[in-house]
């Protein structure tokens, strides 16, 4: 039977961008990766972009890694890699990006990100326990579609070291996406995307929730609650099947921005988060029902492509129940969660 | 990397050229903010006079008009705030910064100002010029302390 190491060896390979090869501008593509201890949340991505400024030259790219790290406070930053030291071959499964590394061997994912301007690093290694649901051609908005993977549950194994205090993780829930497409930031899109994970292994629940809109959040595109128990997706619901709520807003005084330099064309701590996003689910006589209460959060700041704004990545974490009835079984799981609202 | 014996004025200088050449329209957008302004930067002494003449933005290091604009401030709170560990508006009610122009004046600035950042942000030689500036200021840092600022305002 197929486990989760030949399923991702099958899949998560690196798409890379057709620009070179004579194809279209403009691709994106990146591993994201998560992970949660007692008292830490720690968030990486590897990610390569097609240079889109009118004339840049065929194969320029940005290679960037994104770390994002909470123990008290979120801490992290976005660095980017000089091409020449970017290796990340297409239908591979690493990328190295200077020193830093991200790579799936042996049925696990080896996390090596030491950050140059923070106090900051990351040694992980990821061990899949579920299969990964692979989602193609999904409508972002009038352009290409998208495509992602998502493996919802990992262990993680390591450790993460941040302002001097090392953090060991043993046997930690973690989480792993990729995502991959043609698509220009500041378009009229905007996504929901959060996973949630009981912090031990007896809980054999694991939860994923994606909604896709306009910008203004006005035009639901696509929406879905994924459910896994063990290693297989269980149930999905979705379109009319999943109702959204959202309740108040979180308001933090302050808000850690990457890139830091960001901060400065994107000042404001104002944010359009809920407090708490209800996810109700009905079926086939199915129910569930997952609420998410946001905590605090850190901001990607990207800046759009083609006009002068920018988009706004908040990475929100916060904790996560899900409970409800599937196919005449109890489902019942509480746990950590980050969840991702986009933003402008 | 560039020696300590640069001037700040070398720094702005490379910026706005470096914007004007990778994003045409994020410089254009600084010159019409700008206008027929004058803006004095004045960092730990060191003057960078900027004008938008001929469509391309002109920095000197001595003065060619009376400042419409006085931006006074540190190489250590530039730095500060390009690595998010300061904002703009606490900087200025702290005193890190010190703008002084009429309200108008001092708005277009900021629009100026935005459009150049909007740019930098986007730019591909900023992150590595950002490096250098860094390191150019822990040298001047390390060096004998600058002198006392003069008043270009």
């Amino acid at each position: 039977m197929t486990g989760p190491r030949e399923a991702l060896e099958g899949s998560d390979w690196l798409r890379r961008s057709p620009f070179l090869r004579g194809g279209a501008q403009g691709h994106k593509e990146w591993w994201h990766f998560a992970a949660y201890a007692p008292g830490l949340d720690v968030l990486v991505n590897f990610s390569l972009v097609d240079d889109s400024r009118p004339g840049a030259p065929a194969g320029q790219e940005f290679a960037r890694v994104t770390v994002l790290v909470r123990d008290e406070a979120w801490d992290g930053d976005v660095e980017l890699v000089p091409l020449e030291r970017v290796e990340a071959p297409g239908g591979g499964l690493s990328m190295r990006f200077g020193a830093h590394r991200a790579a799936f061997v042996d049925g696990a994912y080896h996390l090596k990100v030491a950050l140059a301007r923070r106090p900051i690093s990351v040694d992980l290694v990821l061990r899949p326990e579920v299969l990964p649901s692979v989602a193609h051609n999904i409508p972002l908005d009038a352009g290409p579609p998208i495509h992602w993977l998502v493996v919802p549950r990992c262990r993680a194994e390591g450790s993460v070291t941040l302002r001097g205090v090392t953090h060991a993780l043993t046997d930690a829930p973690a989480y792993h996406d990729h995502n991959w497409g043609h698509f220009a930031w500041g378009r009229d899109f905007a996504w929901e995307w959060g996973f949630g994970l009981p912090p031990g292994r007896e809980n054999p629940w694991s939860m994923v929730f994606v909604r896709l809109s306009n910008r203004a959040h006005t035009l639901a595109r696509m929406q879905a609650l994924f459910l896994w128990r063990g290693a297989w997706q269980h149930r999905v619901m979705r379109g009319d099947e999943v109702t959204i709520t959202r309740e108040g807003f979180l308001r933090p005084a302050r808000v850690l921005k990457v890139p830091r330099a960001m901060a400065l064309v994107s000042p404001s701590p104002a944010t359009d988060v809920p407090a708490r996003l209800i996810v109700e689910a009905r079926g086939g006589g199915d129910r569930v029902r997952c609420v998410f209460t946001a905590h605090d959060l850190a901001q990607v700041v990207i800046p759009n492509d083609h006009d002068p704004g920018n988009t706004l990545i908040n990475e929100v974490g916060g904790a996560v129940r899900v409970e409800g009835e599937v196919r005449g079984e109890r489902v019942a799981m509480e746990g950590r969660a980050v969840f991702e609202f986009l933003g402008a | 990397m560039e020696g300590a014996a640069v001037s700040f004025g070398y720094w702005v200088r490379r910026g706005v050229l470096s914007l004007a050449r990778e994003l045409p329209w994020a410089s254009e957008r600084m010159g019409a903010a700008l206008g027929e302004r004058a803006v004095h930067l004045v960092v730990d002494g060191e003057l960078a006079a900027v004008r938008w003449r001929d469509g391309a933005a002109r920095v000197r290091e001595t003065p060619e008009l009376p400042a419409t604009v006085t931006l006074r401030t540190s190489r250590r709170a530039v730095v500060a705030l390009a690595d998010g560990d300061d904002t703009l508006l606490d900087a200025v009610l702290a005193g890190r910064v010190v703008l002084r122009g009429a309200t108008g004046d001092l708005a277009a600035f900021h629009a100026a100002l935005m459009a150049f950042l909007q740019g930098a942000v986007r730019a591909p030689s900023f992150a590595p010029t950002l490096d250098e500036f860094r390191a150019w200021q822990r040298a001047r840092d390390a060096g004998p302390p600058p002198e006392e600022s003069p008043d270009h305002g």
